[in-house]
Order: structure tokens, then C-alpha cells, then sequence
């Protein structure tokens, strides 16, 4: 008899939930996203547009005064605007990453743009044996840093006790989430002492090693800043 | 998730990218009751739901909170599915162990004793009827107020009471544990 009080029982409910050993499901979010382009939805929405652009269309036909005045708007200024039924090739178009693959020792991975979005900027840094590169997206930054798992640590994180640590697990691999109070942490010098330069902060962050290199994803805050973590990781490619 | 108010007009007007986003953050959330109630068919039926979802986003008010409303859809695929393979009784739940954090001070027989608390918890909770584990997995798994599970489940919030109070009692019953007088 553990207890007879509702409230009690309710609460244990409560407490059991997140720690349900259901499946992992790793790859839930990828694999639906990838089922999404077959979804009814998206064709609805070609649908809407193409009555609404034969709606124009038949508008337009029924009123020649406003049909020239709008082809008159095809171009402005110093720009021609020519209407064509398919595009020419454009050539390649610029890698905002290029410069980061030849500064560091590995293959830079990013993040699957159906979750990320697009990369806003990328940042490396020399001082790191084998190379660090920082990649910024809209919500959250991506830094991939040279080091193993049996490799001397290059970054030390200094973590009191309102920070919460969690061991999760990323495509198999053994992966940290520190949460809560924001973290201090510096580089350490090649004997493993911390440099004497200021501690930086950083907030919630999940920390994973994959081959010889350890990745961070840093920036992303609230109740969802986990999972979504770890969508995002395991999206890497 | 803090956009969600950005993220669900997107989605609606068909943009993929943006419903995947939305999903990543109830991910773990619609696992927990799908889990609840069809065990370990748990991950198909929360990829059929969260595709399904995004098929039926026209139908989702803006007034409303989009989690209740994605649960509900899970809670319902759950069920059908159960149903379907004609399994409407018990599945089998369990609790995982916790992970032992290095560095960090903890008794390994209290951690153990808690694990087994929760393992029989979560057993006990698998042996209930489909009913009482859809109303349980909404209402304390994914801790939606009386209220929010009342809309999941399309209901008035006084049937989730008594629904409630009806599941508490079995549970109780299957744990061996008596209600005090």
C-alpha cells in the first residue's frame, strides 16, 4: 500500500510520463517530414492558386483596359520583365559554407534545411587544433569542433548545480543536454589548464560526438528546446 | 514552442518545412500517448497522426492551442489502430530505468526503488481498458488541463471528471491499493 490519496496517484501519473520507455523514434520527424510532400495538402494549395490565377486570367481577358495597363508594368525602371515558359540555367550558386570546408580538418555537416532553415553565417576559428566552425542558422547555432571522444578536451564547460544534465543519445551515439541556469565555459590550453581570458555564458546546449568531431547545438530555449535539439541532430547530413 | 503563433499560418498555407518544425516540438509529448495507448505500435501511429494532422490543418481555429489539437488527432489514430487489430485490452507498459548522470550525487538504490515504482505504475496503467488509458494519457502523460483533455476527447470537462475518477478507481484496484473511506 503505497498510498490511498487521489491527488497522490495523480501526481505519480504525472511524474511517469516522461520516463515511459517508449520506442526512440529517432527519425519520426524525418520521416514524416519526407511523407509531407505527398500530403493532400499540398496539392490543395496548387489547386487555390491555379483557380485563382485562372480567376485573373478570365478577368483580365474581359477587360482589355486593365490588361495593358498591367502588361505595361512588365518591367520597371532599368529592368525588363520577360514571362517564359521555362528557366534557363542559372550556374552554380554561392555556398555560404566553402570557405569553412577548406578551414577545417573534416567534413563540415549541416543541418536538413526543412528544419533549420536557411544558414545565415559561418564563422571558423584557427586557434582549435584540426579547426572549429560555428554555423548560424535563424533559431540556433551548429559548431562542429575537431576532438574525439578519447581525445584531449579542447573546451571546458563549468556547470553549478541549477543547470541540469541530461545523457541522451544521438544516431546511437552518447550525447549531453545541459539545461536551466545558463553555463560558463572558456578553451583550455594544450596542458588542460582553462585560459585565463573571461568565461563566456551559453545557454541551453546539446552535445554529441560523432567520429572525430564533437558537435553543439546551442540556442535553442524553452519547454521544446530538447526535442527539437535533437531533431535537428539527427537531421545532420 | 515560442513561434507556434508564426509556424501554424505557414503550415497551413502548405508549407512542409514549417509543419515539421511545429511537430519536432510535440514529438516526445505524442509518443507518451501513443505509447499509453497502443504500446509498442506507438511510433507508426504517431507518424500516420502528425501526417494526418497536417491534411487537416484547415480545420484547426486560431483561438486554439495547437498541442491539445495535435494530441487529440494522436489520441484518436491510437485508439482506431488499437481497435483495428481488435487488441482493445491491456498492452504492455513500462518505465525506463534511470540513467546514471556521472559526477552527480545519487543513491543507487533509491534511483533503482523509483524505477520500479514507476515500472509497476506504468504496467498497472497497460492493464486498464482502452478507455481509461486514453483519458489517463491526456490528461496526466501529456498534462493537459481538465479542460484541453475535454477537447481532445470531444467531451464536456465534467465527463473527463468522472471518466477520471472511474480510471483512478480501476487503477488503484489493479495496484492493490484501497481508497480511503
Amino acid at each position: 500500500m503505497t498510498s490511498t490519496d487521489p491527488d497522490d496517484l495523480a501526481a505519480r501519473l504525472t511524474d511517469l510520463g516522461p520516463h515511459l520507455d517508449h520506442p526512440p523514434a529517432v527519425t519520426l520527424v524525418t520521416d514524416v517530414r519526407a511523407r509531407l510532400d505527398q500530403a493532400p495538402a499540398r496539392r490543395r494549395r496548387w489547386r487555390l492558386l491555379l483557380a485563382a490565377v485562372l480567376a485573373a486570367a478570365a478577368g483580365l481577358a474581359a477587360t482589355p483596359p486593365v490588361r495593358s495597363a498591367v502588361a505595361s508594368r512588365l518591367g520597371i525602371g532599368a529592368v525588363r520583365i520577360d514571362p517564359v515558359d521555362r528557366l534557363p540555367s542559372t550556374g552554380t550558386t554561392i555556398d555560404p559554407v566553402a570557405p569553412a570546408r577548406g578551414a577545417v580538418s573534416f567534413p563540415v555537416r549541416l543541418a536538413d534545411p526543412a528544419l533549420a532553415g536557411p544558414v545565415r553565417a559561418v564563422a571558423t576559428d584557427p586557434a582549435v587544433p584540426g579547426g572549429l566552425v560555428a554555423i548560424t542558422y535563424e533559431r540556433f547555432t551548429l559548431t562542429e569542433i575537431a576532438a574525439s571522444a578519447g581525445q584531449r578536451p579542447v573546451i571546458a564547460k563549468l556547470v553549478g548545480p541549477d543547470t541540469a544534465i541530461e545523457y541522451l543519445t544521438v544516431r546511437g551515439q552518447e550525447a549531453v543536454w545541459l539545461s536551466g541556469a545558463p553555463h560558463a565555459w572558456s578553451y583550455l590550453d594544450p596542458d588542460g589548464n582553462l585560459r585565463t581570458e573571461p568565461f563566456r555564458q551559453a545557454g541551453d546546449v546539446l552535445l554529441w560526438v560523432d567520429g572525430n568531431v564533437t558537435f553543439r547545438i546551442e540556442g535553442l530555449h524553452g519547454p521544446d528546446g530538447r526535442a527539437v535539439a535533437l531533431a535537428l541532430a539527427e537531421s545532420l547530413r | 514552442m515560442d513561434d507556434e503563433a508564426e509556424l501554424v499560418p505557414r503550415a497551413r498555407a502548405g508549407d512542409a518545412d514549417a509543419f515539421a518544425r511545429l511537430v519536432a516540438g510535440t514529438r516526445d509529448v505524442a509518443l507518451r500517448v501513443a505509447y499509453a495507448i497502443a504500446g509498442d505500435d506507438a511510433e507508426d501511429v504517431t507518424q500516420d497522426a502528425f501526417v494526418k494532422a497536417f491534411t487537416r490543418l484547415h480545420q484547426f481555429r486560431d483561438d486554439a492551442a495547437f498541442r491539445p489539437w495535435m494530441l487529440a488527432i494522436v489520441a484518436n489514430e491510437a485508439r482506431n489502430r488499437r481497435r483495428g487489430t481488435g487488441r482493445r485490452a491491456a498492452v504492455a507498459l513500462r518505465a525506463a530505468g534511470q540513467r546514471e548522470v556521472p559526477g552527480l550525487h545519487t543513491d543507487p538504490a533509491a534511483t533503482a526503488a523509483l524505477t520500479d515504482a514507476r515500472d509497476r505504475l506504468a504496467r498497472a496503467v497497460g492493464a486498464l481498458p482502452l478507455r481509461d488509458r486514453q483519458v489517463i494519457a491526456l490528461r496526466y502523460f501529456a498534462d493537459l488541463s481538465e479542460a484541453e483533455t475535454a477537447a481532445a476527447l470531444g467531451c464536456a470537462p465534467g465527463t473527463v471528471k468522472s471518466r477520471l475518477h472511474r480510471a483512478l478507481a480501476r487503477l488503484r484496484a489493479e495496484l492493490g491499493e484501497e481508497a480511503e473511506p
